[in-house]
């Protein structure tokens, strides 16, 4: 069940009207089927694994708040293990074989190669391990009381708007509101309506149609020039911002609708100054997990310059792992972390800019630098970025920009237009307030005006959302 | 609850009233467009005075490469870039609710369109008629389980299309818009090199059975033209270093054809020095420019007249 579907829209109007309907005591029973459902409306059986992980997290959670020292520190680690098992047997053991059957190849051993396994890998799988794994760190710190109802903490892993695609949550935000009785508020329901309208248009009307352009020309790469590959390399990366926090946007909203505050997932960007800046605005509920859990645990920079930079590095690359089981993701973690490196090693965070040309430059340098990392998020494989990377420094055929589809291109140029006007004059000075701030009128113009622009330039048979496939 | 109530309602009248405003205005454009592919070619063609004795319906590779003129009857060209069969089908069932069914239709058909699993998504191109051709509004319906629904805005029937469409109004009312419906390639001097550049991507049939959906349609064309007594001869333009095996769907597409007494011009298999040899009349590797069609066009129109004299 897609965000972008109708399906969805039915189920959301269904589960909201009830959820209002009935008493408080009865609620978290309605969202936890409710979720199940969702969830089940992918691959049904892939459910008992969510099972399995909630019963273990669960006891865990107990357990560790009970025990001392070293019993403690042995289940948490149970803990980690199996979420971490999990994830590992679904979403990387075909890469392991992979890998091992190459090698097997390279080193012209004459044994058999080991067998793939065919399935299918559980949507949102690495979202919701990391949703859970938060819940038991944050027991074993002491931060978060361990969640006595089996039902409140299952609601807390499953809760639908987040289940599938984050925002990858932390007990401490999400868990209490769970138990807090919420009672209808117009001007919420409101503002999340709001959000939610807003996040369909960046996915149906920018990231759709830009998807449209950007697979064109990357799966025909070889025939493609450079300038077309790097405006190709433009257009992915406002697809996949608007894709992503599109989704996020009508997860914030799904819940804002019943009274529920998830964490903000995105903050404009593309208007950073530096790749750590960027860092802080994309993907937050990611970066900040990343950082807590692992570049904190690793040592983060309490141990001297060049552990810093390991730990960075090593942050950034199992953050790109974390994406998909490729090399190519990899890649795409370790420059990742290399720039924060550098940026590290030069400072580059305490530049004050003082002029507006110097601080456009700088959000022009960092946006191509992000932009040189996406070939390698785009790029089916390794061979073809090196091949997208190669056509796009050659000289020869350079200056010739393919448009293929007037019609769709016009379209996605107004869709991008409409999305950096809002962002620019509206998010950018007032952010997600935007949303609670607005009067009736205002409201009512924005959902009216951008459901019209969904039906008028909306992709209506588009993709699903790039980050379920994570 | 009452003013959120109050609020939806208010705003669900507001968007009722701008969608079936917007749908009017667009109706209206849409009516009056008589250029491009957002319907004015179609509407063009319905609203000529007099039906030409012959059309020439398919994708890209006729749109650019058959010149009207340079056929001994009066014929215009209704190709639609991208389009595959579904999309003709559609269109000739239009064609035959509002009486403008021509002599003699030459039908591009593109092999590789009809083996494997194919989209029928190009029927949304026609969504103007949706409500008012069954057919059409029976294979839109068909997309998906909640495509219904979609039309409850009648602004959907402009989805995806509404910039074009205000392209093609303006250039339609500016211009006084008169045309074979042939659009061409200018020659340019990158020609080779592109042409050159395409075949770096040659991907060979993955897979050979004939997708039995897209014949249906084709059948359903045929048989509609055979209804009207419409004579169709199938053609196909050549490829430029064209090699591959024929596929098993191929020939049966070509089997089928035969048994039902279509003629079928497939130029993809015959060696055509003069194409083959120049890349500088190819645009790439599947289109010919201005100066290629030229070439193809005479040669089509001289064995189309082989066709009809041996079938005469």
């Amino acid at each position: 069940m897609l965000f972008n579907s109708i399906q969805f829209a039915l189920f959301f109007l269904v589960v909201t009207i009830v959820f209002f309907l009935i008493p408080h005591r009865f609620r978290w029973i309605h969202l936890l089927i409710a979720s199940c459902v969702f969830y089940c409306a992918f691959v049904p059986i892939y459910i008992l694994i969510l099972f399995f992980t909630i019963l273990i997290d669960y006891i865990a959670g107990i357990y560790i708040e009970d025990a001392q020292g070293a019993r403690r520190k042995l289940l948490l680690t149970i803990s980690l293990v199996s979420n971490l098992g999990v994830l590992a047997f679904f979403k990387y053991y075909n890469f392991f074989i992979e890998n091992v059957n190459a090698l097997i190849q390279t080193l012209g051993l004459q044994v058999h190669e080991v067998p793939y396994l065919n399935i299918l890998l559980p949507i949102g799988l690495s979202f919701h391990t990391f949703q859970a794994m938060s819940y038991v760190i944050e027991v074993y710190r002491g931060n978060q009381k361990a969640e006595r109802h089996l039902g409140l903490y299952s609601l807390y892993v499953l809760f639908y708007p987040q289940l599938v695609a984050g925002p990858i949550e932390r007990p401490q935000n999400v868990l209490h509101q769970f138990r807090e009785e919420k009672k209808f508020d117009s001007s919420e329901a409101i503002s999340g309506l709001q959000q939610m309208i807003w996040g369909l248009f960046k996915k149906v009307v920018v990231a759709d149609q830009l998807a449209i352009y950007v697979n064109s020309i990357y799966n025909n790469w070889e025939v493609n020039t450079g300038f077309t590959l790097l405006f190709a390399t433009y257009c992915f990366a406002f697809q996949i911002y608007c894709d992503f926090s599109g989704y996020s946007d009508i997860a914030l909203g799904a819940a804002r609708v019943m009274g529920y505050r998830l964490m903000t997932n995105f903050s404009l960007p593309y208007f950073s100054k530096s790749v750590t800046e960027f860092w802080r605005r994309w993907h937050i509920s990611l970066s900040s997990w990343l950082k807590d859990y692992l570049y904190i645990s690793l040592g983060g920079n309490r141990l001297g310059k060049w552990k810093t930079y390991r730990n960075l590095i090593l942050t950034m690359l199992l953050g790109g792992l974390w994406h998909g089981a490729s090399w190519n993701f990899v890649i795409w973690g370790f420059l990742n972390g290399i720039y924060l490196s550098i940026e590290k090693v030069f400072d580059i965070n305490k530049i004050r800019a003082s002029s507006l040309l110097f601080k456009c430059g700088q959000v022009f340098i960092t946006f191509h630098l992000i932009c040189l990392t996406w070939i390698f998020f785009r790029a089916n494989t390794f061979k073809q970025a090196i091949g997208i990377l190669g056509n796009m420094i050659q000289p020869l055929q350079f200056w010739n920009l393919r448009i293929q589809d007037t019609g769709i291109f016009a379209g996605m140029t107004f869709g991008f237009v409409i999305l950096i006007i809002f962002e620019f004059f509206f998010f950018r000075k007032k952010g997600e307030a935007i949303f609670t701030m607005s009067s009736p009128t205002w409201s009512a113009a924005w959902l009216v005006g951008f459901t019209l622009l969904i039906v008028l330039f909306g992709v209506s048979d588009g993709d699903q959302f790039i980050y379920f496939q994570f | 609850m009452r003013k959120f109530s109050i609020f939806i309602i208010v705003s669900l009248l507001i968007l009722f009233a701008f969608d079936r405003g917007l749908g009017y205005l667009f109706d209206s454009f849409y009516r009056q467009t008589k250029t491009g592919q957002t319907g004015g070619k179609i509407n063009y063609y319905l609203t000529l005075p007099k039906t030409p004795d012959w059309v020439v319906m398919g994708n890209s590779r006729a749109f650019y490469q058959i010149i009207p003129d340079s056929f001994a009857r009066p014929t215009y060209n209704l190709c639609h870039a991208g389009m595959h069969q579904i999309f003709q089908t559609g269109l000739l069932t239009q064609m035959e609710r509002e009486g403008k069914m021509p002599k003699l239709i030459l039908l591009h058909l593109e092999p590789e369109e009809f083996i494997g699993e194919q989209s029928n998504r190009d029927i949304q191109n026609l969504k103007f008629y949706h409500g008012k051709n069954e057919w059409i509004t029976r294979e839109l319906n068909a997309l998906s389980r909640y495509e219904q629904a979609k039309f409850f805005f009648a602004s959907y029937r402009y989805n995806g299309r509404v910039i074009s469409l205000l392209k093609n109004y303006l250039q339609t009312i500016r211009t006084n818009y008169a045309s074979n419906g042939y659009v061409a390639i200018e020659p340019s001097e990158t020609d080779s090199i592109t042409t050159i550049y395409s075949l770096q991507k040659i991907l060979p049939f993955t897979d050979e059975k004939l997708d039995q959906h897209q014949w249906e349609y084709l059948h359903e064309f045929l048989s509609t033209c055979r209804k009207n007594g419409v004579q169709v001869i199938c053609f196909t333009s050549p490829i430029y270093s064209y090699d591959q095996k024929k596929s098993e769907g191929v020939m049966e597409l070509e089997s089928r054809l035969k048994n039902m007494g279509i003629p079928y011009i497939n130029y993809l298999e015959k060696n055509i020095p003069v194409l083959q040899q120049r890349t500088s009349l190819w645009k790439d590797r599947h289109h010919l420019n201005h100066a290629g069609a030229q070439i193809e066009s005479r040669m089509l129109a001289h064995d189309v007249d082989s066709v009809l004299t041996l079938y005469h």
